[in-house]
């Protein structure tokens, strides 16, 4: 019997490592957002002052402003999606669980004590109700990253069939990369979605069990 | 001494009857080692549980549990194994150990 309790604890602690990862996750966005603002300005400010000060005297310059624009296309990507995979990775927490368990049903009380409820419940409702946005930033980085390939192939072929590049081809394109990207990614994305269903029913089984465990408690 | 705020830990708690239950009657100072208590915090659980009838204290210092105090115990090992057994968790959450 104590097995199966044993095997429920660990379950529960998977539950909440992965709670954990995606609310760190979703702390990472607003300073991955203003790293990714101040850049941009950054470039696009000195990028600025260089062509009011030289650009009418050397022309050339202006192939400064495609290595801007490679900088502002490829470090939000980049960054995002370095920042967001180490922000993934959860170590330590809950690791002394499996110690604690190895005392039998006194440890499982330890765990149950340790816990603070209140926060494990805000976690867990917080990632099950922000996780959409990790869903769609990370389908966006892989449309971004499509798109490098899409758009040249897409316009080079409307050029070569119809000899026509215009805004159509560019929206064309576009979603070109999002099929593409989801027929990449289809798994994770139904992937994500179960994960999505299965932090609201944790959530519910976190509950029960906080408020069976007051009532024990008085 | 007061013990009507008081509001014990169950780990506590429970530490303390399993060293009762595996021990038998104990002096206070071989309980409080036993169950990894300093002298004061046991004290004060030994006085909220004598109040609850849980273990009772005799002339020579000796604690021993009370039939209270061990049906106390198997209500909380029972309390696990229907509570925390019957969670209902999704299979994606997989129980492996670190």
């Amino acid at each position: 019997m104590m097995s199966d309790v044993a095997e429920k604890v660990l379950r529960l602690r998977d539950a909440l490592e992965t709670v954990e990862s995606i609310n760190n996750q979703l702390d990472e966005l607003r300073k991955i957002f203003i790293v990714l603002l101040t850049v941009a300005v950054a470039t696009l400010g000195i990028a600025s002052i260089l062509w009011y000060m030289w650009g009418t005297t050397y022309p050339q310059l202006y192939i400064m402003w495609v290595f801007v624009s490679l900088v502002l296309f490829f470090f939000p990507l980049l960054y995002t999606a370095r920042r967001l995979g180490k922000a993934a990775e959860v170590k330590g927490l809950y690791q002394d669980w499996d110690d604690k368990l190895r005392e039998g049903e006194l440890g499982v009380l330890a765990i149950l004590e340790s816990l603070d409820w209140d926060y494990v419940e805000y976690r867990v409702n917080r990632a099950k109700t922000l996780y959409p946005i990790l869903l769609i930033i990370d389908e966006a980085l892989w449309i971004a990253v499509l798109l490098i390939f899409v758009v040249p192939a897409y316009a080079i072929l409307n050029n070569l069939l119809f000899n026509i590049i215009e805004t159509m081809a560019l929206v064309g394109s576009v979603v070109l990369a999002v099929a593409i990207a989801l027929a990449i990614t289809w798994d994770k994305v139904v992937n994500k979605f179960k994960t999505l269903w299965s932090l609201d029913s944790l959530l519910w089984e976190v509950r029960w069990l906080y408020h069976e465990y007051r009532k024990l408690q008085t | 001494m007061n013990t009507e705020n008081f509001k014990p830990n169950l780990y506590v708690l429970a530490r303390i009857i399993k060293a009762l239950i595996d021990n038998g009657p104990m002096k206070r100072t071989n309980l409080a080692q036993a169950s990894g208590l300093s002298y004061d915090k046991l004290q004060k659980y030994l006085n909220w549980m004598v109040e609850k009838g849980l273990v009772s204290i005799d002339g020579d210092g000796y604690v021993s549990l009370t039939r209270e105090g061990a049906k106390a115990y198997d209500e909380l090992v029972q309390w696990i194994i229907k509570y925390v057994g019957s969670l209902r968790l999704d299979k994606r959450w997989r129980p492996r150990p670190t």
